[in-house]
């Protein structure tokens, strides 16, 4: 009995002030949701940032900015986008989710918990102020020989990610813990829910990805403060060390941003079809593989490096095979759909946008995957084009499918689905002008990372300037909408959707502890449409 | 998960206490072995000192951090980063 | 040895969630020293044979030793609150304090004395700078590991351990033997080699 009343005034979490929000808090709820808003302040950084970029491609020749300021912009850009949007949004997503979902009080560190949080805002901090004092300008790749050539701003950026690093790595520990240890009787491992599952993954690629990276980053802030020449060529140092050691974290790094989003939307979807979802176990396991097979691809981002040629073939090969078990999902969220009684809200319309995004950005990564297609592409629009088809196709509209399915039950009110799907058509026309054509752009030669080009890119270049315009534009009715709704939306109540996992059987905002009893349970949370209760 | 003991950990552990003092002889013999068999010509040093080293390693694992008496799956997290780092030194290295 | 009750919370596995914690902590480490490592790898490979012959092997040797000294006495030190007794609690962690900070000291003068005395620079070579980086890490280890176990005599002192309830001294020695076991492998591919 949902009440769909309009209120007045920001429903408080029983009894929280906006301080609690702005300050060292252990409760997995506001932590959650200073990961989402801390995110989204620098989803409009990074957008700003690629906005002065698409300004400057609009023509051919070099009008805004050039040179050293444009490899910051685009490196700045990356950077941004991944360490302090994409990341942390999904990470304050589950953080507030996967607790109740699993019938917990919190996680398993609350400490631990906001000591991650916090540790961002220095990172960020010293991110900006790499920016001002300029110098990161060898992209978020930072490859050397010219990331031990650049100014100081170099060093603060790599000392930066470090906090960026062991912010994840302690979210990691917290999440694995959690899931493994804090769920409620009954609740197998088979009955969990698959965000859940995904976080698992993702929490293990963290584990084990990172550290690597942070040794990367400290070699480089070493080679170029103290003159240790790990990757200096000229001092008989290896550049390709550099590459190796990236990479081993960098590409297990785009399955930590896109495995929360499949757990989304294996969430989102058979709330909407009113269909239980097709494959549990399939999901749940294939996102293991991914974690697993992510490790072994990472040389595919050098097959232009002077990497040993024989060696890669076999990422070749690792590489087609790690989008088999993406493929498994894609059919199961399908299979999902298919016979069920969908019904379009922006959450699922989302959700559903996100699977025909990510299938093309997918599908573009297999063509990356073989030798010969990549050697003509490498470092040009093609992969820029597949990286934001699978990073904006993907993780953002998975982002936005989580944000639009869980803002009730985080705020205690709905948002307004009209300017929701206002919001969804800008996005998804804005991103697809943005980005289709840039496929076409690489294929015909355009060099990445340049300001200029040869006029014969003009026309997708002006296309894509146009579209991100669009692209830029969306967000102005959904934050409008987040705002105002927090105050004049509609009462959400405890289920406006009818789903069945653990958070909405509780109160919306949830009470401050979770669950005054941990509940019991007895079969996984996908039961839609089934009257009778089933055993796992 | 059924039935599970919440004090499996703490019921483990108190029933085996191994020879502390036993292992870390075997620690120091070993570390002496070591560098004596850099003074002997004609030793192949690499897999000779690093079989040696791993033994130590084990011995602080398995009975100082208790892995042998503890549930399984502590070794088995302790473990996996390992599989990961064979291709990663092997492709820096190579 | 009676059968402590225990203050354990409930957890799905029945493993306890910090023990838990700290293992998974450690498989970071693993990966972190790994690349280090690779890295010294990488560097000793392109320097000439013999790099390593201007490193002290008996001192180090001894220092070696040292290290392995204080893991028994942490791990006697769990041993004793295990058995309830807290004044040996104290004596070996304060016994571990002063051995891990004889071998950090040692470090440091080693270090000197390869800077100073033998013009061996993290800059000056590749082996140098392999050697001092992963070794550095390692001792940077140590370092925090000191503050620790200095947080934990504070503790001990305070009584806040009892033969039910230890657990933050169990997680202190998985690590404080892990950096152990970390220079037992550095020891060896560095120094003996």
């Amino acid at each position: 009995m949902a009440d769909t009343t309009t209120g007045h005034g920001f429903i408080r979490h029983g009894g929280r002030k906006l301080s609690d929000y702005l300050v060292f808090n252990t409760d997995h709820k506001v932590i959650g949701i200073q990961y989402i808003v801390m995110s989204f302040v620098f989803f409009v950084f990074g957008g700003i940032l690629a906005e002065v970029i698409r300004a400057e491609l609009a023509a051919p020749g070099v009008q805004l900015v050039g040179g050293s300021q444009y490899n910051q912009l685009f490196t700045i850009h990356g950077t941004v986008m991944i360490f302090l949007w994409i990341i942390p949004a999904f990470t304050g997503l589950a953080n507030y989710v996967v607790p109740l979902g699993l019938g917990a009080h919190d996680m398993a560190f609350p400490r631990l918990n906001a000591f991650s949080l916090w540790l961002l805002p220095p990172g960020a901090l010293l991110l900006l102020l790499s920016f001002v004092v300029g110098g990161a300008e060898s992209g978020w790749t930072a490859y050397p020989p010219l990331s031990i050539q650049t100014s100081a701003g170099q060093t603060i950026w790599a000392i930066s990610l470090q906090f960026v690093g062991f912010s994840t790595i302690f979210s990691a520990v917290n999440f694995l813990v959690t899931i493994f240890n804090m769920r409620a009787p009954g609740m197998t491992l088979t009955r969990m829910p698959l965000l859940a599952w995904a976080m698992v993954a993702t929490s293990i690629i963290q584990i084990l990805g990172t550290p690597v990276l942070s040794a990367a980053l400290a070699m480089l802030t070493l080679n170029r403060v103290l003159g240790t020449n790990f990757f200096a060529p000229g001092a008989g140092g290896d550049p390709l060390m550099w590459q190796n050691l990236f990479w081993f974290y960098s590409h297990p790094a785009v399955y930590i941003m896109i495995l929360p989003g499949f757990g989304v939307i294996s969430e989102v979807l058979p709330v909407f079809a009113r269909k239980p979802i097709f494959g549990y176990k399939l999901i749940g396991f294939s996102s293991l593989a991914i974690a697993i097979v992510g490790f072994l691809v990472w040389a595919h981002h050098m097959f232009t490096s002077g990497m040993d040629p024989l060696l890669r073939i076999p990422f070749m090969v690792t590489s087609m095979i790690v989008a088999a078990p993406t493929g498994v999902k894609v059919f199961s969220w399908l299979a999902t759909i298919f016979g069920g009684k969908l019904r379009f809200t922006v959450a699922s319309t989302f959700a559903l946008a996100f699977i025909s995004m990510f299938v093309i950005g997918g599908l573009s990564g297999v063509f990356l995957a073989s030798v010969p297609i990549d050697i003509h592409v490498q470092d040009t629009y093609f992969v820029v084009a597949h990286l934001h088809y699978v990073l904006f196709g993907g993780s953002v509209m998975a982002i936005f499918a989580g944000l639009y399915f869980w803002y009730p039950k985080i705020t205690g009110r709905l948002l307004d689905e009209r300017l929701g799907q206002l919001h969804f058509w800008m996005t998804f026309l804005g991103f697809n002008i943005t980005f289709m054509p840039l496929h076409l752009a690489g294929l015909d030669g355009m060099p990445r990372r340049v300001a200029d080009y040869d006029p014969a890119f003009f026309l997708p270049n002006l296309i894509a300037t146009l579209g991100s315009l669009l692209l830029a534009a969306a967000a102005l009715p959904f934050l409008f909408n987040a705002v105002r709704s927090l105050f004049r939306g509609k009462m959400a109540g405890p289920n406006p959707w009818r789903a069945l996992s653990l958070e909405w059987t509780l109160s919306s905002p949830p009470p401050v502890h979770n669950f005054p009893t941990p509940p019991t349970v007895e079969h996984d949370p996908y039961g839609y449409g089934e009257s009778v209760v089933r055993s796992a | 998960m059924k039935h599970v003991d919440p004090n499996q950990d703490v019921k483990q552990r108190s029933h085996r206490k191994p020879n502390y003092l036993l292992v870390f002889v075997f620690l120091a013999a070993v570390t002496a072995l070591e560098v004596a068999i850099t003074y002997i010509p004609g030793v192949p040093l690499a897999p000779v000192l690093v079989a040696l080293s791993l033994a130590k390693a084990s011995a602080v694992l398995l009975y100082f951090m208790h892995l042998r008496f503890d549930h399984w799956w502590y070794a088995v997290i302790f473990l996996v980063p390992f599989v990961l780092v064979i291709p990663l030194v092997l492709v820096v290295r190579v | 040895m009676s059968q402590p009750t225990t203050t354990h919370k409930y957890t799905t596995t029945g493993l306890d969630s910090r023990k838990l914690g700290m293992w998974i902590f450690l498989a970071t480490e693993v990966m972190l020293f790994s690349s280090l490592i690779s890295g010294f790898l990488q560097m000793q490979a392109r320097s000439p044979a013999g790099a390593n012959h201007v490193l002290n092997i008996p001192l180090t040797a001894v220092n070696t030793f040292i290290l392995i000294c204080s893991s028994l006495t942490v791990v006697m030190a769990l041993s004793a609150i295990q058995d309830g007794d807290q004044k040996k609690l104290r004596t070996f962690l304060l016994a571990t304090l002063a051995l891990g900070a004889t071998f950090l000291g040692i470090q440091i003068i080693e270090y000197r004395h390869l800077i100073v005395g033998e013009g061996f620079t993290p800059a000056g070579s590749l082996f140098g700078a392999g050697f001092f980086t992963v070794t550095g890490f390692h001792g940077f280890h140590v370092f925090i590991g000191l503050i620790w176990c200095a947080w934990l005599i504070l503790q001990a002192v305070a009584g806040r351990f009892t033969a039910a309830e230890h657990m933050r001294v169990e997680i202190f020695g998985l690590y404080w033997h892990f950096v152990d076991v970390v220079w037992i492998i550095l020891f060896t591919l560095i120094y003996l080699l």
